[in-house]
């Protein structure tokens, strides 16, 4: 699952209705939206705001690790023209001086640049990206995820030559659409890297979670069990799921489960 | 080589070898940063993925260049030092402890080579004995020589040293850098071996063991020496099997000119194994590993012959003196 993550609903708008995502109404600390694939969390301003949707989202969707998470918003940069679309390959807490590598796949007609969080609007502008959130962002995803699934795109709003102008809503809209080809390819390619290496193993574990959430187990014989299912199942050995019955002794389980990858 | 991204030290964004490293990759992005650390050190970072698209960082070592060698690691001299003038490996072996050991699986290349040379300098200043230095301990000494260049920068200045013994470790047949020098006693190119299945299923990516023994033979027409390393050995077959297969290793090479013989086991500290086992749990002979760690009566699949039979063995062939199990 690819679980997105905006600052403001003008931001949001092109994917809610491009990948027709449905608002949770449960959910009253953030405005979330879903389908099967992907989460869209709309943030507020700042990376403190940015951080708890990360946190948020997490908890209220199953507290599932290894997801992709990809942080999408406007940004400010020097000279680069309104609506360009950026990858992010670096990012520089403006306040913390710390640096951030994100490890995005490369596309090619998606140029990468770094970008600078700041805690105030940056009027300056640079030849970095400058925004609010994505430092705040990007540290917590990584509690939650594999850096390797964590991303950022920027589209450019505003340069020395154009101020932003948050009245312009549609207008943010438009630049988001305008790269629909764009998110689509980098969205492929996410999730691509998050199939080949995660899913295969998010499926043999729910299937021994669905097994072990039969029988009553000490941690240490929980963890063991995992291990030897793990091995059984990718080695594609058949065997009795009858075992796992809540009034079977654990010690025979674990007995069995080791003759059987004998 | 086509890598994904370069990163570069700010400091050495002038240094001349890593420009000339530069010029010979083709990278997408090139990014500066303050310290490799920021890249190769953070938590939470995926070794096999980054695995299938691998970047390179440019970096210089400042602290621990050479650091004394674990007990065990000898071929037979009393004390053992190792460096690595880069972190992580082209190759792709099953039970290489680096997945373990680093969260990332990026190539660091130190490029303050002198600094390498210099402390071995020091190190040997100060003492009479001889002392054994183990090249290629955090990668393959040899595989990414044309990049680098370390072997040709080095080799010309170690061969100076009175009392130091070099070994250069490898699975690679880019033996070029050796083959510029006159042989030397004092440096020890050394070849990891194995089965070629053990090599098909086990070492991904690494060159055919035809290959490395042709890389040998073609040292020892030259007059060197050669290590002869089986370590850790992977044997699936019988017993019987094995003396077969040392007779075909020692009747292709030429046994006066083999320096020494190390074997050893796959071994490797628990905590490395776990972590391998949480980035790569799809892969059966690292949960195989484990698993056998955590129930050690069972019986693996591979058999795990003792080391004593092993050396017994290739004793046949060589000297026994020049064969140590590690
Ligand atoms: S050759 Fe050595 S360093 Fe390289 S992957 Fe294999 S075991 Fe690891």
């Amino acid at each position: 699952m690819i679980h997105i993550i905006t600052a403001t609903n003008p931001e949001a708008k092109f994917f809610i209705n491009y990948l027709k995502l449905k608002k949770i109404n449960s959910i009253k600390e953030f405005q979330i939206y879903f389908n099967d694939k992907f989460s869209l969390t709309i943030s507020g301003i700042g990376k403190i705001n940015s951080a708890i949707s990360v946190c948020t989202t997490y908890h209220e969707l199953g507290k599932i690790k290894n997801n992709c998470w990809i942080n999408i918003g406007i940004a400010g940069h020097a000279s680069s023209i309104i609506g360009e679309l950026f990858i992010i390959n670096k990012i520089i807490d403006s306040a913390s001086l710390k640096n951030y590598y994100p490890y995005s796949p490369n596309i090619t007609r998606i140029s990468q640049l770094s970008c600078t969080t700041y805690d105030k609007v940056d009027q300056k502008y640079s030849d970095s990206l400058s925004d609010m959130e994505l430092s705040g962002f990007y540290k917590t995803a990584n509690k939650y995820s594999y850096r390797e699934l964590i991303h950022s795109l920027k589209i450019v709003s505003d340069n020395r030559q154009n101020s932003f102008n948050y009245d312009e809503k549609d207008k943010i809209e438009k630049m988001f659409e305008a790269k629909k080809k764009h998110f689509d390819i980098f969205f492929e390619k996410v999730l691509k890297i998050w199939s080949n290496n995660i899913t295969d193993q998010k499926k043999i574990n729910l299937k021994i979670e669905g097994l072990l959430s039969k029988i009553k187990t000490t941690k240490s014989e929980y963890e063991q069990m995992k291990k030897l299912l793990t091995l059984i199942y990718l080695k594609k050995i058949n065997f009795e799921t009858n075992l796992f019955k809540s009034k079977t002794d654990t010690k025979k389980i674990l007995s069995n489960l080791k003759k059987i990858i004998q | 080589m086509k890598i994904k991204n370069l990163y570069i030290e700010e400091e050495i964004l002038n240094n001349k070898r890593a420009l000339k490293i530069e010029k010979k990759l083709k990278y997408e992005n090139k990014i500066i940063c303050k310290s490799y650390k920021e890249i190769f050190n953070p938590k939470n970072q995926n070794f096999r993925i980054q695995k299938n698209e691998t970047s390179i960082i440019l970096a210089t070592k400042k602290k621990n260049l050479i650091l004394k060698a674990p007990k065990k690691f000898s071929i037979g001299l009393r004390e053992n030092y190792y460096f690595s003038h880069m972190l992580n490996c082209i190759y792709d072996c099953n039970y290489c402890f680096l997945q373990g050991m680093f969260n990332s699986a990026h190539y660091v290349i130190f490029v303050n080579y002198e600094d390498f040379f210099l402390n071995i300098k020091d190190i040997l200043n100060h003492k009479s004995r001889n002392i054994c230095f183990f090249s290629g301990y955090d990668c393959d000494s040899l595989a990414l020589e044309d990049i680098t260049g370390f072997m040709d920068f080095f080799l010309n200045k170690f061969i100076e040293l009175k009392n130091g013994i070099l070994e250069i470790r490898s699975k690679s047949t880019n033996i070029k850098s050796i083959k510029k020098i006159n042989p030397s006693s004092n440096i020890i190119p050394a070849f990891s071996l194995n089965p070629e299945y053990s090599i098909k299923s086990h070492e991904h990516n690494t060159p055919k063991l035809i290959n490395r023994l042709n890389a040998i033979r073609e040292l020892q027409n030259l007059g060197w020496n050669i290590g002869i390393r089986f370590d850790p050995f992977i044997w699936y077959g019988d017993l019987c099997d094995m003396s077969l297969f040392f007779r075909e290793i020692f009747s292709s090479v030429k046994k006066n000119k083999v320096h020494s013989v190390t074997i050893g086991n796959f071994r490797m500290a628990n905590n490395y194994l776990k972590r391998m086992v949480k980035i790569n749990p799809t892969n059966p002979y690292i949960l195989e590993k484990y698993i056998s760690e955590i129930l050690p009566n069972r019986i693996e699949n591979s058999i795990k012959p003792k080391m004593d039979k092993i050396k017994e063995k290739i004793s046949k062939f060589v000297d026994e003196s020049k064969i140590f199990v590690n």
